[in-house]
This record gives structure tokens, C-alpha cells and sequence, in this order.
């Protein structure tokens, strides 16, 4: 099935992330969200989208009948269901940044909830496909809990994001640098897959690269998800006042209106050279803002999916 | 240390709120979080911090500045004790009072007169209010009180000497008014004149507030003061023409320097319509007076204007007057017709004497009519009954209508006063009363104030005998003018409509008593017939200021032209109220239709007196008035002092101005050096 970018599927309206903040399971949340998107995927007249065939394999009761190759079974009178590359089972493995700087919201739904229904929905999805998902948090204090992949492993990795909006709050008295929790979390995946990291990146963007490069040197295929806050990007505020570092506590005063523009190009600047850098170094980057609905970030994924399948 | 305007350091603490707000708001402890400022930190350290005071000096400069103005409007002062500090230098209400009578105009005076205005003027300071007054027999106010001291000039510049005279009552009088009207602290009276001596009349009483200072400036100056005090003249009428004999009196004033025994020569001249008919020397010595006489000079049919004018040493001076031709009263006597000439004394009376003339004509009431009346000034009914008939009626409206009537009842005037010629009499006609017995009655009240009498006095009368009279019953007190000295009125009189009648008790011959031979009786007959006929002689000159009636009224009622008159300057004025008032020296001109005379005015003549007031005559006959309270009395100013004054007089509003912009400078020059430093680089 190839996948192709494409905007206002039917059935996506329940991809508005506000509209998911109203579910409060995000197991729920995540069926909602894939089995709405795929649908929409399945009614599109455009997508034509097709998954390479890969072989055929006995039916097994509780198969989806719809895959039964018709043509096998006027030739052999057996039932043969049709397996796709997609169906190749892989490593899903979610590396979630639950650091204080992604529970900072502006207006609406917050960056570490943003990242959970992200999250919940792609280990959902992985895990319809068959993959081995799994889950790694990590925040300022380094590598927290890590949920090794497996296909049994969706709940424990849902009830792991479930928890992720708990945890310290006050400033860290230092942080962690990317590298670090990266090469740890490269050295407990043994197996080659696909890591989805799902952080706001506020590190230089040669840093970020390092970081992940290290996964890439490990064999996994890295996706960046790169999750920021409408305001984060606009810096809409008017009042002077002295803005606060929620990680390191330091304090800043700020006239909004006098750096204004330069804060929106040197974000710009951060976002336009963290995806040349990733994308060179062979790393999909997916830039998100809170607002936006959920299927972009879907559509990217399954396009990478594709795209790796396909080398593989 | 007291504030005008204290409402205006609310203004100081105006300024410390931004100071407070801009403080406040930085200890603010609610900061904005925000996930990270990696980006925020990487833009330079000044647009990304909120500004705050770096350069406490300089912000302490700039506080301090606005201070200094917020201070200035409040109008700061000092308050001070008056007594210790004194009034020097506190806002006065200065009147200027400028002498603009005729002496001022003698010699130099007028010039150092408007030099000393000139300076007052000068010393008019910002915070001092003035007025400038000028007088002659009168004052006034040329301007309102004003500290622009452009107005008073320009009002000194209108300002001339006139021909008025000099008095300090009403000038002083209207300085008082106006300083007690000011609010200021201190008064100053500068009085500019020759303070002439006569100026100062017995009735000259000044009182000026406490507090008010009187500066006198005398610019008189030595003179040799000869004068022409007064003008007389007999008059006598020749072949029909009125001539006058003219003695002009001349008096040389008495100086300080002069030397008393030293006489001066000097002529007097006479002119007569511009024309000199004569000149004649007069040696005066100081103080002395002389009688100048002229010879006799017929009097133009139309008046004449007469001028005896000083020349020589003193020269200057002139008197005018004008004579205007009386001519003759036309007098009709009408007797009785018995007796042997009833009126001759009468007549002969009459006839003695050159002015005025008199025409005398003689009827008897039978054969008197009404034509007679024509041009007659006066009717005297000698010891006649009064006329009947249609001549009767005649006489009685002629008097009504203007003419003068004497009745004197003797014998045979008794009868006849009915009716019309009843209501002609002051007073009903008793009985004889006769009073040969006691030696004959006596005059024994006399009315010499009486305008029949005043001209001969009250003098002379009581050597008449009076043997037989009809007294004068039932007239009004105001109408008798003499009395019996049994108390019965003897004369009275009254007018009747336009005319005049007067009632003399007994005869005017020798039948009744002996009036007719005593010497009085000569001018008593004339001021009988004048007074009847209403003549009056018309004073030939006036004094500046008079007020000269010219009667308009009645002719205007008769339909005559309108009355205009011609001042010396030339200037040309319709006469509407019936008086004239004579504001130059020279000659006025009067004119109704054909007719025209002319009014002599003449400086008052004791312009000439150089008698002088010294500065101490002066204060000693100024009055001061108490003061409101012991402190404005210790202070010796004219009002309480009051904060304005203070604040006024200290200006340290100006002051503080003044260091306020330099401060301001100050730091206008250091922010700008400071500006041009080498920025902080960002963090």
C-alpha cells in the first residue's frame, strides 16, 4: 500500500488533538485514532495505496477473510491469506521525552500530552501491525522506564505514557545530555528496528544529530518527531516580564516586543537546520505543532514504513 | 516658608509614580515560564531586558529638575516679620498728581514738571500699580491704575497747562480715593506743582491713609510776578454813545528774593478790539498796588474787547474784559394830574446820574393809553390811581408780559385796585395811618440783601420821616423789603408774569414824608426803576472755570436762531443747555441770529501769586489717617501684608526656574556623552 501525503481524510475529525483530550483512555484514545485513520485510508478514492505483496501463508480462524487470496483457493482448494511487506514484524520502539520542558503549554492541549496520544497512537498502530512495540522515557535525570519491545508489550507501554505526565516538577540541578540517554537506550536495543524519538529538541541541532546517530550506528531506522507549541513558535506574548527556564530555573527579563522577530528566525533557523542535519544523516524528521490533528504525523510514519520496508 | 499655590507639589508626587511603578513592577516575583530559553538568551542583553536605572546620579539630576518646576509653580515664599524686615521693596499704588494750572505754564515750570512725571513714571516698578491725575481747580484721573508704564506716558504725552487756577483739595482728595481702594501693601503720592500758597484754602482739607507717602516735587521757579488784579471804568452815555473811562489796577507779588524797597518800572497798555489805543507807565515796588488810568474811549455800538496787558518787566499777564453798550431805560410817570408837578423829584432824580441813562416821559392816567407802553422799560404810577378802561387792561398785561411797574400811594393813589389791578400788588393797600403826632415814622427794618437794595446797602435810610402812609397789608414775607418801625411793611415787591411790581407805602415827593430830600433818595429811585425794569449790570469778565449763563430757553420758545458759541481757540459749539463754560482765557464769542456778544475769560489772577508752600507747609496740612491695626501701624504700610506681597517681592519662583533649566542642561549634556559610550555586549 503506498501512501501517499494527503489532508482532510473522512473520518479524521477525531484526530483533532482536542478533541482526543476529551478521551481519557488512551488505549481508547489510540483505537480511536488509527482505526478512524485507516478507515479514512481504506474510503479515499486517491490513495490506490497498496502494500507490496510478500507471500502467502495457511488461513489461520480468526484471520481477516478479506485477505484470502480467491484466486489460490480456485486453484488449490485451500485457503491461503495473502501476506504483505507491512507485515513483516519489526521493532517499534517509542524513545518519549517527558523532560519539564514538554509539559509547558501555551493554549490548549500541552507538548507531553500531544506526545502521548502521538505516542499511544503509533504503538497502537505498530502493534496492529504485528511489530514489537515498545517504550523508553527519558527526561533530565537520564533513561527512566524502559518497556523492552515485544508484542505482548502494547498495554504496558500504553500504561507507562499513562503515567508520564507525573514526575518532578522543580528545576533539575543538571541535565542530561541527549548523547548519553541515547547510547543507552542504543545499548539495550538489541534488535533492529524502528525508534520513533518524540522530544521538543531544545539542544543545539548538531547535538540532537549526535544523539540519534548513535541509534542509526546501532542499525535502527530513527524517526524524529519533533513536537512544539504553536507559541513556542510565534512567541505571541506582550507582557514585559521575566520569562523562566522550566528546566534550569533561570530567569530572563523579556520585552516581548523588541525580540519578537528575532526569536521567530532564530526558531526558524533551529527547526530549518535540525532537518537538514537529520535528514542528511538518514534521519526522517517530522516537525509538530500541538494544534495540528494527528494524521500528518501518521502519514509520515507509514511513509517511512514504507520506504524501509522496501530496503529491506 | 509658605506656598501660593500649594495645590501644585501634588505634581512632585505625580513624579514618583512611574519611578514607583517602574520598581514595583520589576520586584514582580510571577515570571513567565517557558520550556527553554536557548533562543531568548541568544538575543542581545538590551532588547530582550526590561530597561532599568543604570545611572542613579543622572535619574537623581532629572528628579530633581522637575522638582525645582513643580516647586516654582507652587510660587514658594518666605514669611517674614514686617516690622523686622520692613516695607523696602513691597508693591506700592503710586498716584502721580500733576499740577496743569496757568502758572505751571509760566517760564521753565512745565518743562521740569513732565521731566519730574517722566520719572515717577520711571520708578513704576513690575509689581507697583499706578495713576496719573492731573488738576486745576478741579482733578482727574487720566488712566486706570496699571504697572504699564507705556500708557502713562502716552497719557503724560496729551497732557497741557491750562488756564485754570490751583487747587489741592480736589486733587489730593482723588489720590486719597484711590490708594484706599488698592489692596498693596504700600502707597506713594507724588505731587508735581509750584505749590502755590493760594492753593491751599482754608477749606483745603486732606486726610490720606496711614501708610500712604506724600513725596511733594516743587518746580516753581523766581519771577517777577506784576499783574493786572482788576479793571473799572466810569461809563457815560455822549450824544447817544456810551464811553467808558478805564482804571486798570495793577499789583506787584511779593518774592523772597526780591529787594523791598526796589520799585520796578513796567507799562500797562490798553487795546481795544487788538487794537493799542494806549500805553502808560507804573513804578511798583514790592507788594505795592497801583491804579493805572486811561483816558475816556467810546464803546463800539456792538461791544468792545478790551484788553489792558502787561509789558515790559513781569510782562505777560492781560486782562480782558468786554463792554457792551447798556443805553437808556425808557420810564413813563404817570400821574394823577393834581398838584402842582407831583414828580418833580422824581424826575429830577432820574435825571442825575450817567449810567444807566434814563428817558423820562410824563402822562396823566387820563390821557395815558396803551401806545405809550411802546418801548418803555418801566411805569412809575406816582401817587395815581390805577388806570381803568382798556388802558388799565393794557398796563396790566404790559406788566405781565415783561415790563416793571413802582406804584407809590399818596393821597391820591388809592383808588383803582379792583380786579385785574388788585392782583398786580404784592399786598392789599390799607388806610392812611397817620403818625405826625410822634414826629413822624421811621424806616425801621431795612432788607439791604434784597436785589432792589444790595447795590446801595441798608445805609441812609433812617433819616426819612414818614408823616403819613397807607401801609402794605397782607404781603408774604419774602416780598418785603422794608418796614415802618411800627412793624407796618413800608415796600415790597414781586413779579407778575415776566414783569415786576413794586409797592412803595407813601409818595415819592415831599407831600408824605421827606424821603425825597435825604440823599438816598436818589439811588433809592434808581435801584426802584432798575429792579422794575429787571436791568442788571453784566459783569465784563470771568475767571476760567465760571459757568456763564446764557439764556436759550426763551428764545427758542420766541422761534429765534439757535444760540452758538466761538471758544478763543476757534473751536465752534451750538449752545443747548443755556450755559457756558469758559475752559480757555480769551474771548468767547456768543451769536443768535444777528446778535452777538462776547464773554472775557481770564486766568484766575492769583496764578501770579509766587507765594509757595515749602515740602514741611505741605505735610503739615496733610492729615493721616489711623491705622486698621497695631502691626500695619508698626509696619507703617498702608495694608496688611499678605502672602502675594511676600511672594511677589522675594520671586523665587524665577529663581528656582533658572536652576531648573541649567540642571536640565546639565543633564541633557552628560546623558548625551553617556549615550555615546560602547554598548554592554549580550550574555
Amino acid at each position: 500500500m503506498r501512501i501517499t501525503a494527503a489532508r482532510g481524510l473522512p473520518g479524521a475529525r477525531f484526530i483533532d488533538p482536542l478533541a482526543l483530550a476529551r478521551i481519557s483512555s488512551l488505549e481508547l484514545l489510540a483505537r480511536t485514532v488509527v482505526h478512524g485513520f485507516m478507515t479514512g485510508l481504506h474510503r479515499a478514492p486517491h490513495l490506490g495505496a497498496s502494500l507490496d505483496f510478500a507471500e502467502h501463508r495457511s488461513y489461520m480462524p480468526g484471520d481477516d477473510i478479506r485477505r484470502i487470496d480467491w484466486k489460490v483457493f480456485a486453484r488449490t482448494d485451500r485457503y491461503y491469506v495473502k501476506e504483505f511487506e507491512a507485515d513483516t514484524n519489526t521493532n517499534f520502539v517509542v524513545a518519549f521525552d517527558r523532560s519539564r520542558s514538554m509539559r509547558w503549554t501555551w493554549q490548549g492541549v500541552s507538548k507531553l500530552d500531544y506526545a502521548r496520544f502521538l505516542a499511544a497512537t503509533l504503538l497502537y498502530f505498530s502493534s496492529q501491525q504485528r511489530d514489537r512495540v515498545g517504550l523508553v522515557m527519558y527526561d533530565e535525570d537520564g533513561v527512566g522506564d524502559f518497556v523492552p519491545p515485544s508484542a505482548k508489550h502494547l498495554e504496558h507501554t500504553l500504561y507507562a505514557l499513562e503515567r508520564a505526565g507525573s514526575g518532578r516538577t522543580d528545576p533539575a540541578e543538571r541535565v542530561t545530555p541527549a548523547d548519553d540517554v541515547m547510547r543507552r537506550l542504543a545499548d539495550r536495543l538489541r534488535r533492529r528496528g524502528i525508534v520513533a524519538v518524540v522530544s521538543d529538541f531544545y539542544e543545539e541541532p548538531e547535538s540532537v544529530r549526535d544523539a540519534l546517530q548513535l541509534l542509526r550506528s546501532k542499525g535502527q531506522d530513527v524517526i524524529a518527531f519533533h513536537v512544539l507549541d504553536p507559541a513556542e513558535l510565534e512567541f505571541p506574548f506582550t507582557e514585559a516580564n521575566s520569562f523562566e527556564d522550566v528546566e534550569t530555573g533561570r530567569r530572563v527579563p523579556v520585552a516581548p516586543d523588541k525580540l519578537r522577530a528575532q526569536y521567530r528566525a532564530l526558531i526558524a533557523a533551529h527547526i530549518a537546520t535540525l532537518r537538514a542535519l537529520l535528514t542528511d544523516a538518514g534521519i526522517d524528521y517530522v516537525q509538530l505543532g500541538t494544534a495540528q490533528p494527528l494524521d500528518h504525523a501518521l502519514f509520515d510514519y507509514l511513509a517511512m514504513r514504507e520506504r524501509l520496508v522496501k530496503v529491506r | 516658608m509658605g506656598f501660593l499655590v500649594p495645590a501644585f507639589l501634588l505634581g512632585a508626587a505625580a513624579l514618583a509614580i512611574p519611578v514607583i511603578v517602574h520598581l514595583i513592577h520589576r520586584q514582580k516575583t510571577d515570571a513567565t515560564p517557558f520550556p527553554s530559553l536557548m533562543f531568548v538568551a541568544r538575543i542581545p542583553h538590551k532588547s530582550v531586558e526590561r530597561r532599568r536605572i543604570r545611572n542613579w546620579p543622572l535619574f537623581a539630576l532629572r528628579c530633581l529638575a522637575l522638582l525645582l518646576i513643580v516647586i516654582a509653580f507652587a510660587r514658594p515664599f518666605a514669611e517674614r516679620d514686617v516690622e523686622a524686615a520692613g516695607a523696602l521693596g513691597l508693591a506700592r499704588e503710586v498716584v502721580i498728581v500733576l499740577d496743569h494750572s496757568h502758572s505751571m505754564s509760566l517760564g521753565e515750570r512745565w518743562p521740569r514738571a513732565l521731566e519730574a512725571a517722566r520719572a515717577a513714571i520711571a520708578q513704576v516698578r513690575q509689581e507697583d500699580r499706578a495713576t496719573l491725575v492731573v488738576f486745576g481747580r478741579s482733578a482727574a484721573a487720566l488712566t486706570e491704575t496699571t504697572d504699564d508704564r507705556a500708557r502713562l506716558l502716552r497719557a503724560l504725552e496729551g497732557v497741557e497747562p491750562t488756564g485754570e487756577g490751583t487747587r489741592y483739595g480736589p486733587a489730593l482728595r482723588l489720590a486719597h480715593s484711590i490708594v484706599a481702594r488698592s489692596e498693596l501693601p504700600r502707597a506713594r503720592i507724588v505731587l508735581i506743582s509750584d505749590m502755590q500758597r493760594y492753593g491751599w484754602d482754608a477749606e483745603t482739607h486732606v486726610v490720606l491713609p496711614h501708610g500712604a507717602e506724600l513725596q511733594p516735587v516743587h518746580v516753581g521757579e523766581a519771577s517777577v510776578p506784576v499783574t493786572v488784579t482788576d479793571v473799572s471804568y466810569d461809563r457815560a452815555t455822549f450824544a447817544g454813545r456810551e464811553r467808558i473811562t478805564p482804571r486798570v489796577a495793577v499789583h506787584r507779588f511779593a518774592t523772597p528774593a526780591a529787594d523791598a524797597n526796589a520799585a520796578i518800572e513796567t507799562r500797562v497798555t490798553l487795546e481795544l478790539d487788538g487794537r493799542a489805543l494806549e500805553t502808560r507807565a507804573v513804578s511798583l515796588r514790592e507788594g505795592a498796588s497801583a491804579a493805572v488810568a486811561f483816558t475816556t474811549v467810546t464803546v463800539p455800538d456792538a461791544g468792545g474787547r478790551f484788553v489792558a496787558r502787561i509789558d515790559g518787566a513781569g510782562a505777560g499777564d492781560a486782562l480782558r474784559f468786554s463792554v457792551v453798550p447798556d443805553g437808556e431805560l425808557r420810564v413813563l410817570i404817570l400821574e394823577s394830574g393834581a398838584g402842582a408837578a407831583p414828580s418833580l423829584y422824581v424826575e429830577r432824580a432820574l435825571a442825575i446820574g450817567g449810567w444807566p441813562g434814563y428817558a423820562v416821559e410824563r402822562r396823566s392816567v387820563a390821557q395815558f393809553r396803551a401806545a405809550d407802553l411802546d418801548g418803555r422799560h418801566a411805569v412809575i404810577l406816582n401817587d395815581a390811581p390805577f388806570p381803568g378802561g382798556e388802558a388799565g387792561r393794557a398796563l396790566a398785561r404790559w406788566v405781565r408780559e415783561g415790563g416793571g411797574l413802582v406804584v407809590a400811594i399818596g393821597e391820591r393813589g388809592g383808588g383803582g385796585w379792583t380786579g385785574e389791578a388788585a392782583a398786580l400788588l404784592p399786598g392789599t393797600i390799607g388806610r392812611v395811618v397817620d403818625r405826625l403826632d410822634a414826629g413822624g415814622a421811621r424806616f425801621g427794618w431795612i432788607d439791604a440783601s434784597h436785589a432792589a437794595l444790595e447795590p446801595i446797602g441798608g445805609t441812609g435810610f433812617g433819616a426819612a420821616r414818614f408823616y403819613r402812609y397807607r401801609p402794605i397789608e397782607g404781603a408774604a414775607g419774602e416780598h418785603v423789603i422794608a418796614r415802618f418801625d411800627d412793624g407796618r411793611v413800608a415796600l415790597a415787591g414781586h413779579d407778575v408774569g415776566t414783569g415786576r411790581v413794586l409797592l412803595f407805602a407813601s409818595s415819592l415827593d415831599v407831600s408824605w414824608n421827606d424821603l425825597a430830600l435825604q440823599p438816598v433818595f436818589l439811588p433809592l429811585v434808581h435801584r426802584l426803576v432798575a429792579h422794575a425794569a429787571t436791568w442788571q449790570h453784566e459783569r465784563d469778565w470771568f475767571t476760567v472755570g465760571d459757568v456763564v449763563p446764557v439764556p436759550v430757553a426763551a428764545a427758542a420758545e420766541r422761534g429765534d436762531a439757535e444760540t452758538t458759541v466761538t471758544a478763543p481757540d476757534g473751536r465752534r459749539a451750538r449752545l443747548e443747555d443755556g450755559w457756558l463754560r469758559l475752559e480757555q482765557a480769551g474771548f468767547y464769542e456768543v451769536r443768535r441770529g444777528e446778535e452777538r456778544w462776547h464773554v472775557a475769560a481770564n486766568v484766575d489772577r492769583a496764578e501770579y501769586d509766587p507765594a509757595t508752600l515749602g515740602e514741611a507747609d505741605v505735610h503739615a496740612r496733610i492729615a493721616r489717617a489711623a491705622a486698621p491695626d497695631d502691626a500695619t501701624r508698626a509696619a507703617g504700610v498702608l495694608n496688611p501684608v499678605r502672602d502675594e506681597h511676600w511672594e511677589r517681592r522675594q520671586a523665587f519662583w524665577w529663581y528656582l526656574l533658572v536652576v531648573a533649566l541649567l540642571l536640565l542642561a546639565l543633564e541633557s549634556v552628560l546623558s548625551g556623552r553617556l549615550t555615546r559610550r560602547p554598548a554592554v555586549s549580550s550574555s
